[in-house]
């Protein structure tokens, strides 16, 4: 029986990760309210501090905002995916494989835990941002300046 | 028995020598040209194919496991419950037959395995919906779930459509 090929195994893993993650986000924005609460340590049903109601406020709004920029980054993921264009290039694979992984474990812990606004910022720009870049470069390097050709 | 120089006849007689043919030589026939033949595959159709797959593994497991933890947590109806976590199981049965289908009739180019998946998908889209908007308990996990299962259908009944297009088109001008 022939091994498998590198791209048998990353191509699957990688939408299996990008998915989980995905979900895992989508489960913070779904639920934004009880995780802002919780991180905060603010409860805007009994909570009759103006601040904390502001500071309420304006957290639901980053993360929600922080939602959408990692949605898009998402987009950006599943694109390059169903286009291949990193398919072939075993380290890239691994890179967004274990960006996503980490990331799916991290947000699921940021969830339950309740961890604060700073760690999600932190693992959008690690877990989100940083993979989608990196897979916008591979886009312009093999089309426009063909680096890396296979 | 043959000297040790002589030259072994190719099996299958004189017609079947193999190697190059002598080309550009004085008197020598032109070798015939194959005729070349446009592929009609779809790579997209079959990208979606086969992440559809992959999906439908993820989908399967963690629908199991959602209705597992329904089954503990929630006041099920034990009639509704066995009903519903039977789907769960079952419609696996549909899903492969179906995937394989769309993606023979892609490879081989050819539209009736390809209408034959959209056939089988329309008892999965009824089920997709059903556990959307009319199961009985319904979580955000299960929309989402089911949302993802329903795009991915979709998106493959469309490339398929366009499949079957390009092909019909091709066999009817040829």
């Amino acid at each position: 029986m022939a091994p498998f090929r590198p791209e048998e195994v990353t191509l699957p893993t990688r939408f299996l990760c990008t998915t989980a993650h995905l979900i895992a986000v989508l489960t913070v924005f779904f639920d934004v309210e009880a995780f802002v609460s919780q991180a905060e340590q603010i409860d805007p049903a009994t909570s009759t501090n103006h601040a904390d109601l502001e500071l309420f406020d304006n957290r639901k709004k980053q993360v929600s905002g922080i939602c959408y920029a990692a949605f898009a980054c998402f987009g950006i993921d599943y694109i390059a995916l169903f286009l291949g264009i990193s398919m072939f290039f075993p380290p890239m694979m691994a890179f967004n494989i274990i960006c996503h992984f980490g990331g799916t474990v991290l947000t699921v812990l940021l969830y339950t835990d309740g961890w604060s606004f700073a760690s999600f910022v932190a693992f959008f720009i690690i877990f989100n941002a940083l993979p989608a870049v990196v897979e916008l470069f591979m886009l312009v390097f093999v089309t426009r300046f063909s680096f890396f050709k296979f | 028995m043959q000297p040790a120089g002589a030259l072994q006849p190719a099996p299958g007689g004189p017609a079947a020598q193999v190697g190059p043919v002598a080309i550009g030589q004085p008197g020598q026939q032109p070798a015939p040209q194959k005729p070349r033949r446009r592929v009609l595959t779809s790579l997209g159709f079959q990208i979606f194919i086969y992440f559809g797959g992959w999906w439908d593994l993820a989908y399967y497991i963690l629908n199991i496991l959602v209705f597992v933890y329904k089954g503990l947590q929630l006041p099920y109806p034990t009639r509704n419950f066995a009903l519903e976590f039977s789907f769960a199981f079952l419609w696996i049965l549909i899903e492969v037959p179906r995937l394989f289908l769309a993606s023979k009739g892609n490879k081989t180019e050819r539209a009736m395995p390809i209408i034959f998946s959209f056939i089988l998908a329309l008892p999965l889209v009824g089920m997709y919906v059903y556990y959307v908007a009319f199961q009985t308990f319904v979580l955000k996990v299960d929309r989402l779930m089911n949302a993802v299962a329903l795009i991915f259908v979709g998106i493959q009944f469309v490339f398929g459509l366009l499949a079957i297009i390009r092909f019909i088109l091709a066999t009817r001008f040829a």
